[in-house]
C-alpha cells in the first residue's frame, strides 16, 4: 500500500473500488506515523484533503471523470503557494508574511486531474542548498539511512517519495534541487527544460534558473504528473507560450534509433568510481557506447555559481540589511558575501552562459540523449562538512551538486533515474536532451525501467 | 580580483555600500565565503568572450 503507484491508485478509484476519502484518509495515517522519523512534511492539509477526496468521489458516483490523477495524494515543497498557508521557503523569517490568497498554478493543475494536496514539505531555506539541514525546523533524514542527508533542496519531497508517505511530490532545482535529492532517496525526478512549466505562484530563489517539477517512484507516475502540469502561463514570463507537449503517450516508444552516449571528462573526474560504474552499466545496457565530453562543463558550473550567488542575495537584500541574524545560520555568511559580488562577474558568466549553450546545442546535434552521474557520490552525513571525492577533499554541502550544476545553467530537461545501490544508498542518473525534448528523457527512463536498470528500492525498514 | 584583496577592510566597506552592517560573529565566514567565489568567478572571467558578441537572453529554444 506504502509504495502503490499513483497511477494504481487512480486506477482503483476511478473505477470505483476504492474511495478516495478512504485512501486519502489511509495515507494522513502513514504520514503521522513515518514522518516523526523522517520529517519531510512541515504542514498537513488535512482538512482541505479530505474535501478534496469527496468531490472526487462524488464526480465517480455521478458517473462523471474525475481525471487522470484521481484520489492520488501529493505534497509540495513549501515554496509552493498554498492557499490560506503562509509560504515558507523553509525560512524563518517568511513566517511573517500573510497567507497565501490561492494555490500556485501547478498546484490547482494537480487538483484539476484529481490529486489531492496532503501537505507541504520540508526544504534548505530559500532553496540555497544540497541538504535540506535545515536550523528552523530540523533535518529531513534519508528513508534509507536516517543518519545520512535527504539531499536538497527537495529533501522533504524526495523523502517523502521515497519513504512511501504520498508517490507524488513537487520540488524545485536552480543548480541541481530535484535532481541531487532524487539521486540520494533513489527516487524518479524530472527537471524539465528552463520555462517548461510555470513558476508563478513559487517562492524564487534565482529567476535566470528557477525550475519547477516532479519526483515519483515510477517514470509513467513522473510523466503523468508533468502532463498534468504543463500549459502557458502569463504570470510566468519566461513559461513556454503554446500547447502542451503531452509524454506519457510516448513511454512505449523506446530508444531504437536515439544516438546516446555517456559524459565523459568532467563528469568522470569528479564522480566516484563505483558511480560512474553504474552510469557505464546504464550506458551498456542501452547498447551506448559513445562517450562525449561536455565542453567546459567545470567553468559553466562555476558560472552557475556566481550568478547563484548574485541574484539570489539581491533577492533577499531588504532582510540581510535589517534581519540578517534571522536567516538560516548555514547560509547567512554566503548570502551578505554575496551582495559584494562585482557586476563584471555575474556578466561575464551570464555571457560565458550564452557561448556555453551554443556549444552543447552543437553536441545534442550529434547525439539525442547525454548520460552522466546525478551526484558524484551517495548521501553523505547529517552535520558532515567535507567529502573526499577521488582523493580530493572538498565541502560536502557545495559540491554535493557538481553534476547537476552544468546542464540546469543552461535549461537542459533531464530525467534523475535511480540505477543502483553502493553499500546500502542509492544513487542516480541524470538523462540529459535538448530543450523541449523530455520526451526523449522519459522514454530513456522508462526503457532502463522495463530492463531492471533503474528501479526504486524500498528502505529496509520504513522509518 | 586577488582572493588575497579580500579582507576585513575590504568587506567592511563594500557591505556599508550596501547598507549592511557586519558583526564581528559573521566576518570570517563573509570573507571565506566571498574569497571562495572570487576563485570560481576568476575561473570564468579569464575565459575570452567578446563582450559585443551574443545576447545574454535566458530563453532557450531547440
Amino acid at each position: 500500500m506504502a509504495y502503490e503507484s499513483a497511477l494504481e491508485v487512480a486506477a482503483k478509484v476511478r473505477g470505483g473500488q476504492v474511495r478516495a476519502a478512504a485512501h486519502v484518509a489511509g495515507v494522513f495515517a502513514t504520514i503521522k506515523a513515518r514522518n516523526p522519523g523522517l520529517n519531510a512534511f512541515i504542514s498537513l492539509t488535512e482538512s482541505r484533503a479530505l474535501a478534496e477526496a469527496k468531490a472526487v468521489d462524488d464526480l465517480v458516483a455521478a458517473g462523471k471523470d474525475p481525471g487522470p490523477l484521481a484520489g492520488v495524494p501529493f505534497a509540495v515543497k513549501n515554496l509552493y503557494d498554498v492557499k490560506g498557508l503562509t509560504t515558507l521557503a523553509g525560512s524563518k523569517i517568511n513566517r511573517d508574511l500573510p497567507a497565501a490568497a490561492a494555490d500556485s498554478p501547478l498546484v490547482r493543475r494537480l487538483n484539476g486531474a484529481g490529486a489531492v494536496l496532503v501537505g507541504t514539505l520540508n526544504m534548505d531555506e530559500y532553496a540555497y542548498g544540497f541538504t535540506t539541514e535545515n536550523t528552523h525546523y530540523g533535518p529531513t533524514r534519508n528513508p534509507h539511512d536516517p543518519g545520512r542527508i535527504a539531499g536538497g533542496s527537495s529533501g522533504g519531497s524526495a523523502a517523502a517519495v521515497a519513504g512511501g508517505l504520498v508517490p507524488i511530490t513537487l520540488g524545485s532545482d536552480t543548480n541541481g534541487s530535484i535532481r541531487v535529492p532524487s539521486s540520494l532517496c533513489g527516487i524518479f525526478g524530472l527537471k524539465p527544460t528552463y520555462g517548461r512549466l510555470t513558476r508563478a505562484g513559487s517562492f524564487p530563489f534565482v529567476a535566470s534558473l528557477d525550475h519547477l517539477g516532479p519526483f515519483c517512484r515510477s517514470t509513467a507516475d513522473l510523466a503523468a504528473s508533468y502532463d498534468a502540469m504543463q500549459g502557458p502561463d502569463p504570470e510566468d514570463p519566461v513559461c513556454r507560450p503554446g500547447p502542451a507537449q503531452p509524454v506519457a503517450g510516448e513511454l512505449a516508444l523506446g530508444t531504437e534509433g536515439l544516438r546516446i552516449a555517456r559524459a565523459g571528462g568532467y563528469f568522470e573526474a569528479n564522480a566516484e568510481k563505483a558511480v560512474v560504474d553504474l552510469i557505464k552499466a546504464a550506458a551498456a545496457a542501452l547498447g551506448a557506447n559513445r562517450t562525449v565530453e561536455i565542453p567546459e562543463a567545470g567553468r559553466a558550473r562555476a558560472a552557475a555559481f556566481v550568478i547563484t550567488a548574485t541574484e539570489g542575495s539581491q533577492l533577499h537584500l531588504p532582510n540581510l540589511r535589517t534581519r540578517a541574524g534571522d536567516f538560516e545560520p548555514l547560509i547567512r555568511d554566503r548570502l551578505l558575501a554575496n551582495t559584494m559580488i562585482p557586476a563584471a562577474w555575474y556578466v561575464q558568466a551570464q555571457r560565458f552562459r550564452r557561448w556555453y549553450y551554443t556549444e552543447v546545442m552543437k553536441l545534442l546535434r550529434e547525439v539525442d540523449v547525454i548520460l552522466a552521474p546525478a551526484t558524484p557520490r551517495t548521501a553523505t552525513l547529517i552535520g558532515q562538512e567535507s567529502m573526499a571525492i577521488n582523493g580530493v577533499e572538498m565541502l560536502s554541502r557545495p559540491n554535493m551538486g557538481l553534476m547537476t550544476q552544468p546542464i540546469s545553467f543552461i535549461g537542459l530537461p533531464v530525467a534523475a533515474v535511480p540505477v543502483g545501490m553502493l553499500d546500502g544508498l542509492p544513487v542516480g542518473m541524470q538523462v540529459i536532451c535538448a530543450p523541449w525534448r523530455e520526451d526523449l528523457c522519459l522514454r530513456v527512463s522508462a526503457v532502463l525501467e522495463k530492463m531492471g536498470v533503474a528501479k526504486f528500492t524500498p528502505p529496509k525498514e520504513p522509518s | 580580483m586577488d582572493p588575497a584583496l579580500i579582507d576585513e577592510a575590504f568587506v567592511r566597506r563594500a557591505a556599508a555600500l550596501q547598507g549592511i552592517e557586519l558583526t564581528a560573529e559573521q566576518l570570517p565566514g563573509v570573507i571565506e565565503n566571498l574569497r571562495r567565489t572570487a576563485q570560481l568567478a576568476a575561473a570564468v572571467n579569464e575565459f575570452p568572450l567578446d563582450p559585443a558578441a551574443g545576447e545574454l537572453g535566458p530563453v532557450w529554444r531547440p
